[in-house]
Order: structure tokens, then C-alpha cells, then sequence
């Protein structure tokens, strides 16, 4: 029996081993690419020298700065919006009933089974007619329509599962509703707030379809963009690629790293009981 | 501070009342319009002639065998990709309850690949790919496996199979987590009670495991299989559909059929047919959340 359960233990260290080996492999190997000399970027096994060559490179080639600033800028307005927009409503659905309710909220959780191509198409048409088709405002607002969904799933739950004394305490000692939510609920819900910042920000940053359909000029063109412009239009230039992609995902890679619990938190958000 | 007299239901009408705003105007309206596109003969090459067609864009979207062709992968890609990403996901996630030390930076690595970029995630798989050079083929013939090299994307007969080990690879960190977080949930002393009885590991996992994840199994799964119905990025960075329509997915199929052949109204259809699939899934899903709820 011991012996036994030692060996399992032994055997899942094996198996997490090359979980680890199999899933880190490929970001590995991208960012060992990055700082390859060109000549050897096939080559198998360590470059015969590190150069940041490929990252200069990038930025003499392409508008990097451009891509940049439109990516941040157009992520975190996401993220802003999706957080204030996300927790009136979410608030207002976890707490108070109103004619339709029920009804809206399944409805708004519907909406995140909808296939983006459903929704490119149309956007596309109408942002067109608007005028607004390469410009930040016009993939911003589309985002939106993927990320509020999921803000509102994210966070009704979140509101739900808070205690109610707390807050009818608040209305009992003469707090309005508003000030309620603001002074009591909000400070007490960071770690739902964080997570639903998380998603939406990483939602917006790594998007690809709807900046694809919607942008055309690097003045409103996020990174994806310029990543796939890389690889389609002259044949892949892997140097540029390797590098510019290690420049791209800095942002994830650090949010992995130092808030990977929040990530847990939200991906678990309504499908764990408990 | 208060100002208006507002009924707790006002109050709370007023709350979501941004959210709707901008949903109307970004899903809504859209998808109406989708849906009265459906309905009409629509190309972008022919904007003053546009007129009601009936039913035409569906017949004929649903008679076009590269759309059934498109369905076909993505079913196959939906129905081989996820069960796979469920058995892969729930062996990590028992191998890493058992671990003492070092589970916290397993699973913090395990998680990166699910939140990347599926363009990143697309390029670097091509760059491995490569027939000639990549790395992946240079590793099979360094350990003798193949002589020559291994046409993952270049051949229609692999193209599909090389992504579905994309997906696999991107997403099954997610089942990690599902499956981990239902695995926390379970009560120690039901195990120990087993064992008492002389259950051995095998009909514990059967009889207590499997049963209490049930739920999350099934949440998990519907919530990966519309993800994985609806791939577009990753179809798009790597093989384009190609080679030879191999790849050509349900997404993509619609993208082109919009933005290349400009034909708006029968892509409309096909999206209109796509959505009906999912929103089936959807409301199942959220059917069983409720369910587990209210158990």
C-alpha cells in the first residue's frame, strides 16, 4: 500500500515533468529563436552567439511603435469599459428583479456562444457606412460586444456569491443604493474586478478577427496584424517573427506569471460550485 | 443623494441600462441586420442590387459542398480535438493533486499556452512545423523515426490532423483548470471511507471521482467543443484552409465567402446556420449550470 502510493506520487512527477516539457516547448523554443543570429535560425541547439539583432530589426522594418500604441491604447480602453459597463450591469442583474430579468440575463449569457464571424459581417458593413472603418473607436466598440458577455458572467456570479447583510446593513444606516454598491461593494469585490480585467484585457489584446475585418492601415492596426503581415505577405520572415511575437506576448507571459490565480479564479467562474 | 424616487426595480433597470446600450448597438443590431442579409440576394459587388430572396441563401449555402465540406472538418475537429483535451486534462489535473512540491509553478506553466495569442500560438507551431527545416522534423529524423520529413501542413491527408495538435496543445491547459478546480471540490473523507471498504484506486476513480466531476465534465466540454466549432485565427494563420480545402473550417469558409467571393447574403446564411448550432449548445449548457445550482 505505501510502496504503492509512493510510486504513483513518482509517476505523477514523470507525467507533470512532461506535461510541463510538452506545453512550455514551443514559447521556448519562439524565444530562443528571437535571439538566434538569421543564419542559424534552423539550426538545432543553442545559436552559436545571443544578438538582439531580429528585435532591432523589427523596429527598423515595420511601424512597431504605431502597432504598439494602437494594441495598448485600444486593450485597455476594452478593459476599462469592460469593467465599468460589465459590473453596473452585472450588479444590477445579481441583485435587483425587474421586469424581464431573468430573461435578459440568459440572454446576455447566450450572446457568448455567438461565432465571431456571425457578428464580423455585419460590423464590418456597419462601421463601413459609418465611416468608421480604420479607426481605434470602431475595434474597440466591436470588442466590446465579445467581452461584455463574458464580463457579465464573470461578475454576476462574483456579486451573487457576496454576502447581502452587508449591503442591507448599508441601506438600513441610510446609504444610498448607489453609494452602496460604490462604497461597500465595489472595494470588496477587487479580486472579481481584477479577474474580469484580466479577461477582457487579454480578450482585446490577443483578438485577431475583428481588428482583421475592421483595420487596414497601421494607424489603427494592432500588433496581430502586423504579425500576420509578417507571415503572409513576403514569405514568413521568421527572424522578424520570432522576435516581434517574444515582444507581443511580454504582456501575457507576465500576467501568467504574477496573476495566473486570478486567471484560475475566472476560467473556473460559474462552471465550479463552491 | 437621492434625487429620483426610484423603485428598487427602476434601480436596477437603470444599472443595466449601459450594458444594454451598447449590446443593442454591437450585437443586436448586428445580428439583425445578419439576419435580414439572410434573407436577401447581397453582394458587395453589386451594392445597388440588393432584393428579397427568400430561402434562396440557405438552399444554396446548404447545397454547396464546400460548405458541408467545412461543417465536416469542423465536426471532426470538434469531436477529436476535445475528448482528447478531456482525457489529456483530467490526467494532468490527477497527476498534479498528488504533487508536494512544485505544483503551484507546474500549473502556473501549464496554464501559459491558453492564454497566448492564437496568432503566436499559429506562427510558432508553423515555424516547428516546417518540412524541411523545423524543428520537429529535425528532431523525428535525429532519432531516426522518419528519413525524410513529416508534410504536416503541406499535405491535404495531415493538414487537418497537425492542427487539431494545436488546439490540443492550446487549450487543454483549460480542461487543466476546470477539471482541477471540481477536483478540490471533493471531499477527502469519501476517499479515505472507500478505502476503509477495500476499494482500490481504480473503482475509487470510477465510483467517486468520474460521478462528482460529471457536472464540470460537461460544463467543460460544451464550453471547449462551441470554442473549438467556431476556430478561425488559428485556421487562418496556418494553413489558410489549405492545402486543397483540407483545412478549410466552418469559420473560415463563411470569412471568405464574405470578404473574398463578397457574397454577403449567402455568407449571412451559412453564419445564421452556424450561430442556430451553437446557441442549441448555449442554452444546454446554461440549462446544466442552473441545474447544478439549484442541486
Amino acid at each position: 500500500m505505501r510502496r504503492n502510493e509512493r510510486i504513483k506520487i513518482y509517476l505523477s512527477y514523470l507525467l507533470i515533468g512532461l506535461a510541463v516539457l510538452f506545453f512550455v516547448f514551443p514559447i521556448f523554443w519562439l524565444g530562443l529563436t528571437s535571439f538566434k543570429p538569421p543564419r542559424e535560425l534552423f539550426s538545432f541547439g543553442l545559436p552559436s552567439q545571443f544578438t538582439l539583432e531580429n528585435y532591432l530589426s523589427v523596429f527598423r522594418t515595420y511601424e512597431m511603435t504605431a502597432f504598439l500604441a494602437n494594441s495598448l491604447v485600444t486593450s485597455l480602453s476594452v478593459t476599462a469599459l469592460a469593467v465599468v459597463i460589465g459590473s453596473l450591469g452585472a450588479y444590477g442583474f445579481a441583485r435587483y428583479r425587474f421586469a424581464g430579468s431573468g430573461f435578459l440575463l440568459v440572454l446576455v449569457l447566450v450572446m457568448r456562444m455567438i461565432p465571431s464571424i456571425s457578428l464580423m459581417i455585419p460590423l464590418y458593413l456597419m462601421f463601413a457606412s459609418l465611416g468608421l472603418l480604420n479607426t481605434r473607436a470602431a475595434v474597440i466598440i466591436a470588442q466590446l460586444a465579445f467581452v461584455l458577455p463574458l464580463a457579465i458572467w464573470i461578475l454576476e456570479g462574483f456579486f451573487r456569491s457576496l454576502p447581502k447583510e452587508l449591503e442591507e446593513a448599508a441601506l438600513v444606516d441610510g446609504c444610498s443604493r448607489l453609494g452602496t454598491f460604490w462604497r461597500i461593494v465595489l472595494p470588496i469585490s477587487a479580486p472579481g474586478l481584477a479577474v474580469t480585467a484580466i479577461f477582457a484585457f487579454l480578450f482585446s489584446w490577443n483578438d485577431f478577427a475583428l481588428p482583421l475585418v475592421l483595420t487596414s492601415t497601421p494607424a489603427s492596426q494592432t500588433l496581430p496584424m502586423a504579425l500576420s503581415q509578417m507571415s503572409l505577405l513576403f514569405g514568413i520572415r521568421w527572424d522578424h517573427m520570432s522576435a516581434a511575437s517574444m515582444m507581443y506576448i511580454v504582456p501575457t507571459i507576465l500576467i501568467a506569471a504574477l496573476l495566473s490565480r486570478f486567471v484560475v479564479r475566472g476560467l473556473t467562474a460559474g462552471a465550479v460550485k463552491g | 443623494m437621492r434625487r429620483f424616487n426610484l423603485n428598487n426595480a427602476q434601480f436596477g433597470a437603470l444599472l443595466v441600462s449601459p450594458l444594454f446600450v451598447v449590446l443593442a448597438m454591437v450585437v443586436a443590431y448586428p445580428l439583425l441586420y445578419a439576419v435580414w442579409a439572410s434573407f436577401q440576394f447581397f453582394r458587395l459587388s453589386r451594392p445597388d442590387d440588393i432584393r428579397f430572396n427568400g430561402l434562396d441563401n440557405y438552399l444554396s449555402v446548404l447545397g454547396d459542398e464546400g460548405f458541408r465540406t467545412a461543417l465536416w472538418h469542423s465536426f471532426i475537429y470538434t469531436f477529436v480535438a476535445v475528448p482528447i483535451e478531456l482525457a489529456l486534462g483530467l490526467i494532468i489535473a490527477l497527476a498534479l493533486v498528488k504533487l508536494r512540491v512544485g505544483r503551484d509553478l507546474a500549473r502556473t506553466l501549464i496554464v501559459i499556452p491558453m492564454m497566448l495569442a492564437p496568432v503566436v500560438m499559429g506562427l510558432m507551431w508553423k515555424f516547428m512545423y516546417n518540412d524541411q527545416l523545423g524543428v520537429i522534423n529535425q528532431v523525428a529524423r535525429a532519432l531516426g523515426l522518419v528519413q525524410g520529413s513529416i508534410p504536416w501542413l503541406s499535405s491535404p491527408d495531415l493538414a487537418l490532423w497537425s492542427l487539431i495538435i494545436v488546439e490540443i496543445w492550446a487549450t487543454t491547459p483549460i480542461m487543466v483548470i476546470l477539471l482541477g478546480a471540481g477536483l478540490t471540490v471533493i471531499p477527502d473523507e469519501l476517499y479515505e471511507a472507500a478505502r476503509m471498504d477495500g476499494a482500490n484506486s481504480w473503482q475509487r476513480f470510477v465510483k467517486i471521482t468520474l460521478p462528482l466531476l460529471q457536472p464540470i465534465i460537461l460544463v467543460a466540454l460544451l464550453i471547449r467543443g462551441m470554442d473549438a466549432f467556431r476556430v478561425f485565427d488559428l485556421v487562418y494563420i496556418l494553413t489558410q484552409g489549405g492545402p486543397a480545402n483540407s483545412t478549410d473550417v466552418l469559420s473560415y469558409f463563411l470569412y471568405r465567402l464574405n470578404f473574398v467571393n463578397l457574397n454577403v447574403g449567402q455568407a449571412s446564411a451559412g453564419s445564421m446556420i452556424m450561430l442556430a448550432m451553437l446557441i442549441v449548445a448555449g442554452l444546454l449548457l446554461i440549462r446544466l449550470l442552473r441545474r447544478e445550482e439549484t442541486a
